[in-house]
């Protein structure tokens, strides 16, 4: 069954009756059959044939198909609505214009742990400032308000190394870190680092 | 037959012999340094010194198994095989010699050379110039005695083993004379004359095209002689083996792109790659089909005999293989796949099921013949047979899951639109499990390898070996042609080869040439300038230690990609690469713009000296091998000034006379500036320049935004 099945789709000359179809000569003793093609077989290469000039024809010659740029710039599109969605809605107090200090003890322990993952490798454990500034002292670069801490770890200061957060922290972790890291305002910490910028009233 | 013209004469079986043991020999070595490396992913402690290092290893496996491996098999199928279809000895023992020690002198001269980190850098073609030379040399040789074998036959007409063998040389030929083209800057180091783009599709092109011609069409020649002989039946379809045969030789050497699928190279290349991939499915399946419905009428052989039981699996893995290189051609499908281990059980499909059964099938059939016995234990090959088949299965299927898995996990986002695993490192932990089972499935194989020589040993020594085996045929007499239109084509070997040359040529010519001679295919971007010394230098250590093995320099655009990376890649910013690092594999994270410092993976110097001294203490988890001689070996810097002048010539524009002086005291200034930064470290050490590297990587792109078409 399962070899008629075989030899049907293929359009093979049956074992028993290959004698008709074997080629004159030999090659070492290796003879060869003279079957036609497997019908299945050339339309599916005559397939593939059309789908690859269909495929250049779609992305070039016609240029129905979106290239990779294209299609990269229409995913970033509907990403960046969707964020700006969020931001207008589930995020809509929490942005440099409004934001206020945090003070409940959960929420800045939610901060210090973000603070201890992200910021700490730059501006140590304790704040004291290493290839970052230090933010226990009185001297600030870009503002020591909430509002401005709050843009500076959003948007970052690129020029000087600061990354920007928004594509790795939502509003409420940057509010909850920049809470948090005005709490170190007058600490102590084991190794300070010397004062940059001005020196920061409110 | 015409008795009275008989004339006598002796095959040659020490060649076939000789490259028979070589097989077993390097197949063994091969696959030992393949077990390391996977062991090594588990357990990143077994990097136990600089020269065993994944890095260094892994270009000797990979070089191991197609070169040595295969290509020993290669040559002893052809050698056995040729001789008979033609009806004669072959052409000239010397040159069978000096194919035979030449070819395993380059492969000593591989691991003497490769842990060492002597390497060009590019895949699969690593071998540094001078053995790209004798590669040349001694391949020609192998073709000359091939050609000059088949042009004197007592055959009239070319079997359809002997086209495969023609276009494997023609190619392979072509293949690694173009990509090979490189200026030497010492005896043991080389820039590849071309640079990014156009050096990663000639790459490509290459190495895409070693599968189709090194490891492809040499073994469906031998799959063509040795599976109708096992089986003892008339090849099925001679038509077939012609349509298969010429659609194969011209519509594989177009498909080299689908490597580079998403990267910088032009979208118009990226295109043809994936258009003739597809088209490429029938054609490969044309010479599955042959094989395996060669055996109908004797599936009752193929339960008893091992040797056609590995016949069988091979083709299999061939159509299967043949099949889901297609589809990791499509682009969304390669979106997936590319950069994950999905590639590596793609091509491990196909090496150790189509290459590597294929070759056990071919030398338990040989062995017996060679040695005028049987074979010593069937039913140790049965063993080897289920062993070596569920060390595929072993090998594989954790390497699917864990390539897609990992995949996944590059691509999540979460509902506010941030990357779920921020942290590239635990998509590495995630799979490690993964990579524990595709050890165990490669200790499977290559404990069933074991089995066969043991097998195979014994076989010989219970047997007695012929140097020659006597016999006879008429001399060839011209006569007229009869029958197909393509029986002119087979009785006319140097027309055969000059046709399968236009064949490869076409593709060839029409691929590369546009990419090299249209200047909108690269973009140039003002801003991008040569690397620094100090910094070149660290780039040849990168290459050294061969980082591009497991570390990538090509962001796709991707916003998965660009959030975690950056500015996906552009064309432009790879115009000084000689030659291109784009890699093809992310065991670690991409770091194409590693330098960038607002980027998300910047790190400083400080922690890149730490990383390098013990990987697992700044990221516990780790598979990274620890770099501790990068932090004892005193910069080469000796070598500097024939660099800077070398890629000078390669059109990258330091100024004149820059190397003299100048050259060497910025390397040191840049050296010391680093050391300054970083607690403990002494400016003149390796480790320096390979941080100097790493921190301008992606950085020039930034400092000016514009792109301007020239």
């Amino acid at each position: 069954m399962a070899k008629d099945f075989i030899s049907n789709i293929n359009n093979a000359v049956p074992v028993e009756e290959e004698d008709k179809i074997l080629l004159e000569g030999s090659h070492d003793g290796i003879q060869e059959l003279d079957n036609p093609l497997p019908p299945w077989w050339t339309y599916f290469f005559a397939g593939c044939v059309l789908f690859g000039i269909g495929y250049i024809l779609y992305y070039h010659t016609f240029g129905i198909g979106s290239l990779q740029t294209v299609e990269y710039e229409k995913e970033v599109a509907i990403a960046q609505a969707k964020k700006e969605e969020l931001l207008a809605t589930k995020y809509a107090k929490i942005n440099e214009n409004t934001v206020v200090a945090l003070a409940d003890a959960t929420e800045l322990s939610t901060g210090k742990e973000l603070y201890l993952g992200k910021c700490a490798s730059c501006h140590l454990k304790d704040g004291g400032g290493n290839v970052g500034p230090n933010l226990t002292d009185e001297n600030w670069l870009h503002g020591c308000d909430m509002k401005s801490v709050f843009k500076t770890i959003t948007y970052g200061v690129p020029a000087k190394g600061m990354i920007s957060w928004q594509t790795q922290l939502n509003p409420l972790q940057i509010q909850q870190i920049a809470s948090y890291i005005l709490t170190l305002k007058g600490t102590t910490p084991a190794k300070a680092k010397a004062p940059q910028g001005e020196i920061c009233a409110k | 037959m015409d008795t009275q013209n008989l004339e006598t004469f002796h095959y040659d079986n020490t060649s076939v012999r000789n490259f028979s043991i070589a097989v077993m020999f390097w197949g063994v070595i091969g696959m030992l340094v393949g077990l390391i490396l996977a062991l090594q992913l588990v357990f990143p402690s077994l990097n136990v010194a600089s020269f065993l290092s994944f890095g260094r290893l892994r270009p000797l496996h990979t070089n191991a198994v197609i070169f040595a491996f295969v290509g020993n098999g290669t040559f002893a199928g052809v050698y056995y095989s040729l001789q008979r279809l033609c009806k004669t000895r072959m052409y000239s023992d010397l040159l069978s010699k000096i194919n035979f020690w030449g070819w395993q002198l380059i492969i000593i001269s591989a691991v003497f050379t490769l842990p060492f980190g002597y390497t060009s850098g590019k895949e699969y073609a690593e071998l540094e110039w001078p053995i790209d030379i004798a590669i040349a040399l001694v391949w020609v040789s192998f073709g000359a005695n091939m050609m000059l074998t088949i042009l004197h036959r007592r055959v009239k007409h070319l079997y359809v083993s002997i086209w495969f063998y023609i276009a494997t040389f023609v190619a392979v030929t072509l293949l690694h004379l173009v990509n090979s083209f490189a200026l030497p800057v010492s005896m043991l180091k080389s820039y590849s004359v071309y640079a990014g783009v156009q050096d990663a599709l000639v790459q490509w092109w290459y190495g895409h095209n070693a599968v189709a011609f090194f490891l492809t069409t040499s073994y469906l020649g031998l799959m063509y002689y040795f599976v109708p002989k096992a089986a003892n039946r008339p090849v099925y379809s001679y038509r077939l083996s012609i349509v298969h045969f010429w659609a194969l030789i011209f519509l594989y050497i177009w498909a080299g792109p689908h490597h580079l699928l998403y990267t910088a190279l032009p979208d118009w290349a990226q295109s043809l790659g994936v258009a003739f991939s597809i088209m490429l499915i029938a054609p490969s399946w044309g010479g599955m089909l042959n094989g395996l419905l060669t055996l109908r009428g004797a599936w009752d052989k193929v339960r008893e005999d091992p040797v056609l039981k590995f016949m069988v699996v091979a083709l299999t893995c061939y159509g299967m293989a043949t099949f889901e290189g297609p589809l990791l051609s499509l682009k969304n499908v390669n979106a997936i796949s590319h950069y994950t281990d999905w590639t590596i059980a793609h091509v491990h499909i196909g090496a150790l099921g189509w290459n590597g059964f294929l070759t056990f099938g071919m030398l338990y059939w040989l062995f017996p013949v060679l040695y005028k016995t049987s074979l010593y234990s069937k039913k140790l090959a049965n063993y080897h047979f289920w062993t070596g088949t569920l060390g595929i299965i072993f090998y594989a299927i954790p390497l699917y899951w864990a390539g897609f898995t990992q995949s996944l996990m590059w691509k999540q986002f979460d509902e506010e639109g941030m990357l779920v695993y921020q942290n590239f490192l635990d998509t590495v932990t995630q799979i490690i499990p993964m990579y524990g089972l595709r050890a165990f499935g490669g200790l499977l194989f290559f404990i069933g390898t074991l089995m066969m020589v043991y097998n195979l040993y014994k076989t010989a020594k219970q047997g007695t070996f012929a140097p020659d085996t006597e016999a006879k045929a008429p001399a060839l007499m011209p006569s007229h042609e009869d029958g197909y239109w393509h029986r002119a084509i087979e009785s006319r070997p140097i027309q055969l080869l000059f046709l399968s040359t236009i064949a490869i040529l076409i593709g060839t010519v029409l691929e590369l040439v546009p990419t090299f001679l249209i200047k909108s295919n690269v973009p140039t971007i003002s801003s991008v300038k040569p690397l620094t010394p100090l910094e070149l230098e660290g780039r040849d250590l990168y290459i050294k230690e061969g980082c591009n093995n497991c570390h990538s320099q090509m962001i796709r655009p991707f916003r998965s990609e660009t959030e975690r990376y950056g500015e996906y890649s552009k064309a432009g910013e790879f115009v000084y690469d000689h030659p291109h690092l784009w890699g093809s594999k992310r065991t670690g994270p991409d770091l194409a713009r590693e330098g960038v410092v607002t980027g998300r993976n910047y790190k400083s110097n400080d922690w890149h000296y730490k990383h390098f001294r013990d990987p697992q203490e700044i990221s516990p988890g780790s598979i990274m091998p620890k770099y501790t001689w990068l932090l004892e070996n005193k910069l080469n810097a000796s070598q500097t000034k024939a660099k800077i002048n070398a890629m000078r010539t390669l059109g990258v524009p330091y100024p004149e006379g820059y190397e003299k002086e100048q050259a060497i005291k910025d390397l040191h200034q840049q050296a010391n500036e680093i050391a300054a930064t970083i607690k403990g470290a002494e400016s003149d050490r390796e480790v320096i320049a390979i941080i100097a590297y790493l921190q301008r990587l992606g950085t020039d792109i930034s400092k000016k935004e514009t792109l301007e078409e020239k």
